[in-house]
């Protein structure tokens, strides 16, 4: 899985990039460091990033498997699984950085960060039925594409990566935790930053994250055989 | 000989036309086909651009179902040799041959076994451990052919490939797929080459407009054929 110049260690450099970018725009240009807000940002940005970058690869995943879609059978749901497991691998290299970087700004390893393993699990089934959800319609309507990404930027804004949500009204609040990456973003900085894991917030995105899977997963199967007609060169 | 490979009974095929989603006008690719395929037979396809005869062979391949009727696959493993090989692009020559042969349903005993003769009957050297982005259109098809060759199938399907590359290449290919028929295997094959299906296959099926118009003897059904083109 190597393109372009650096290969794999681009798979490194361009997230530390990413967040290197934030940092440099709130910490040291906006001066938002006080209540060390870069870590917080940090714990929002790299599992976003995770989220957004396996939908918006499983998005396109069917299309650009084309050819070898055309040469042999293969069950659809393949090409929406490997989108989220490069995502996941390339997740997991940043996630190592986070975690220098916590434990060197002082948030020691605590026994609650084994519930990270409960999350991860969750997001990982979250990111795969929105992946496959939109990955298996967009061979039918290509706009959905566009669609997903302008809902990502939207969503971006609206995970409470920037800001707590917890502290902001409680109908906005409410309304915000419909999308399970908030509820889950939460949990990461709860156990990450305060050592503590709210169990019981994590009912909802799971819930969703199942309905979605099976979801994706019936679509999957039902237009199985139709993908090689509807996918032109 | 008197088995069945593959069946198709009344099968209609259709492609939605424009608006895809919604639309319910639909396009007939291939109408009311009835075909038996033996096991051990070599089938000749011959048509007009457009008469259904890809859309044929991804049907035989199991890779799209039918709108109406039946298909029967009685055969294991189908390998479908076509111009467009589905390789990708960043993997190395090697890698695309493991994938595409294990996609096939092979395993990894099975494909290191035949690896290097795979990899030598492609002729692309020691480009193999390059990514196929670097390979000129004559190595693709070298590569696709020797893959689609190498795979132990039960049912090969050929799509026009008879007539890539140079000289010397077709020439192998021709040998390495004539061979492969004389071995007994059973084989569907697309081509406009009339002395090629006549000496090589057992039976013609002529579509025109995605119907089966004539089936029988190749020669008669060259005759036949070549006729209504006028060019007989």
């Amino acid at each position: 899985m190597t393109r372009g110049y650096l290969g794999v260690i681009w798979w490194f450099v361009e997230p530390v990039l990413y967040m290197a970018t934030f940092y440099f725009a709130f910490a040291v240009m906006f001066k938002r460091g006080e209540g060390d807000y870069v870590s917080f940002l940090l714990c929002g940005l790299v599992f976003w990033k995770w989220f957004a970058g396996g939908v918006s690869l499983g998005c396109t995943s069917l299309i650009s498997n084309r050819g070898i879609m055309r040469q042999v059978y293969i069950p659809k749901y393949i090409f929406p699984l490997v989108s989220v497991i490069t995502a996941t691998v390339k997740f997991f290299m940043v996630f190592v950085v986070l975690l220098i970087y916590l434990v060197s700004a002082g948030y020691g390893p605590s026994a609650s960060w084994f519930w990270l393993i409960t999350v991860f699990a969750i997001q990982f089934a979250l990111t795969l039925g929105v992946a496959g959800v939109l990955g298996s319609l967009v061979p039918f309507l290509p706009e959905l594409r566009g669609l997903a990404e302008n809902g990502l930027m939207l969503l971006f804004f609206l995970s409470g990566i920037f800001f707590d949500i917890s502290s902001i009204s409680r109908v906005n609040a409410d309304l915000l935790y419909l999308n399970p990456m908030a509820g889950l973003i939460d949990q990461y900085r709860n156990i990450l930053l305060n050592g503590r894991a709210d169990i019981s917030m994590l009912v909802y995105p799971a819930c969703a994250s199942v309905i979605l899977l099976i979801f994706a997963y019936l679509l999957l199967r039902h237009f199985d055989r139709q993908y090689p007609k509807v996918i032109m060169s | 000989m008197s088995e069945s490979a593959i069946k198709l009974q009344n099968v209609d095929v259709a492609y939605a036309k424009g608006m895809r989603f919604f639309s319910k006008q639909k396009i007939w690719a291939l109408k009311d086909i009835t075909l038996d395929i033996k096991h051990g037979e070599t089938l000749g396809i011959l048509g007009k651009n457009g008469s259904g005869k890809s859309t044929m062979l991804k049907l035989l391949a199991n890779m799209i179902t039918p709108d109406r009727g039946d298909v029967q696959y009685y055969a294991g493993r189908i390998s479908l040799l076509s111009l467009q090989v589905g390789f990708v692009e960043y993997l190395s020559g090697r890698d695309n041959a493991k994938l595409s042969a294990m996609f096939l349903g092979m395993n990894t005993d099975e494909i290191e076994s035949r690896l290097d003769n795979l990899i030598a009957f492609s002729g692309v050297g020691d480009a193999i451990d390059e990514p196929v982005s670097t390979y000129s259109a004559g190595m693709r098809a070298r590569l696709g052919f020797s893959i689609a060759l190498h795979v132990e199938a039960d049912v090969i399907l050929v799509d026009e490939v008879i007539a890539v590359g140079d000289a010397e290449f077709k020439k192998v290919t021709r040998s390495a797929l004539k061979q492969k028929i004389e071995d007994g295997n059973t084989a569907v094959i697309v081509t406009h080459d009339f002395s090629l299906l006549e000496s090589w296959c057992d039976r013609l099926v002529w579509l025109e407009k995605g119907r089966s118009i004539m089936s029988g003897e190749p020669a008669e059904v060259i005759n036949n054929y070549k006729r209504t083109l006028g060019i007989a």
